[in-house]
């Protein structure tokens, strides 16, 4: 018997809790666990599948992008000639955005997607219409 | 897995609807033959543009382009006009 258990019975014997949250405890003990096998698991359910876009409004729009999408384009973005990954750049930055595509490697698509899960934009325009971007399963 | 089947509706005005299916699975074969005919010239080609120090590797942007193709697999855009009053649904399964 494992101390977490142990310490929820000698609470139900103190009468510190009910046999109903006794037993809600225990469930929760038993989930599959392991601290790793745990954290792969949410990293795997948490990276999501999807981008989203939904418009609201006046019209409807409603889009779902694959991700791997994402990941294709990026990886496509490797094969910009210098040259015109220099010429990217330099316009980029005239604009003002200060990015460097050469940064973006394809082994940090992989994290950056999974990351996008916890992103979310959401714009109120003037003319009533709401969008909403997200990425989910 | 790559898309099988595109699939389009429109409903118009009048609430009549056309739904279309397209078997993108028949374009595959095609595609796939064509690229193994085109392959030998895309890699003269690429040979060419290395010898001329063009850095635009051919071979990779189209099995790029493939796999963007491959990836497009699960798209959907829904678009409801409540001016026009019709609704276009197109789903890449």
């Amino acid at each position: 018997m494992n101390e977490e258990r142990k310490r929820i019975l000698k609470m139900l014997a103190e009468g510190k809790i009910s046999a109903q949250e006794a037993e809600e405890l225990i469930d929760a003990l038993g989930q599959p666990a392991g601290p790793a096998g745990d954290a792969g698991q949410s990293a795997k359910a948490k990276s999501p599948k999807y981008m989203y876009v939904k418009v609201t409004g006046n019209d409807t729009v409603d889009v779902r992008v694959p991700l791997g999408l994402l990941r294709a384009g990026m990886r496509l973005t490797s094969l910009i000639p210098k040259q015109a990954m220099d010429h990217i750049n330099s316009s980029m930055h005239e604009k003002g955005i200060s990015f460097d595509l050469n940064n973006i490697k394809p082994e940090d698509i992989d994290e950056l997607i999974r990351n996008l899960s916890d992103m979310e934009v959401n714009v109120d325009s003037k003319n009533g219409d709401h969008v909403k971007v997200f990425c989910g399963e | 897995m790559p898309p099988w089947i595109m699939h389009l509706r429109f409903v118009n005005q009048r609430g009549k609807g056309i739904g279309l299916w397209l078997p993108i699975f028949l374009a595959w074969p095609i595609l796939i033959a064509l690229l193994i005919l085109l392959l030998p010239l895309v890699c003269i080609a690429e040979i060419v543009l290395r010898i001329c120090h063009v850095d635009l590797r051919l071979v990779s942007i189209i099995f790029g382009l493939l796999w963007l193709c491959v990836e497009m697999r699960g798209m959907r855009v829904v678009v409801n006009s409540r001016r026009h009053q019709s609704n276009i649904r197109i789903t890449i399964h």
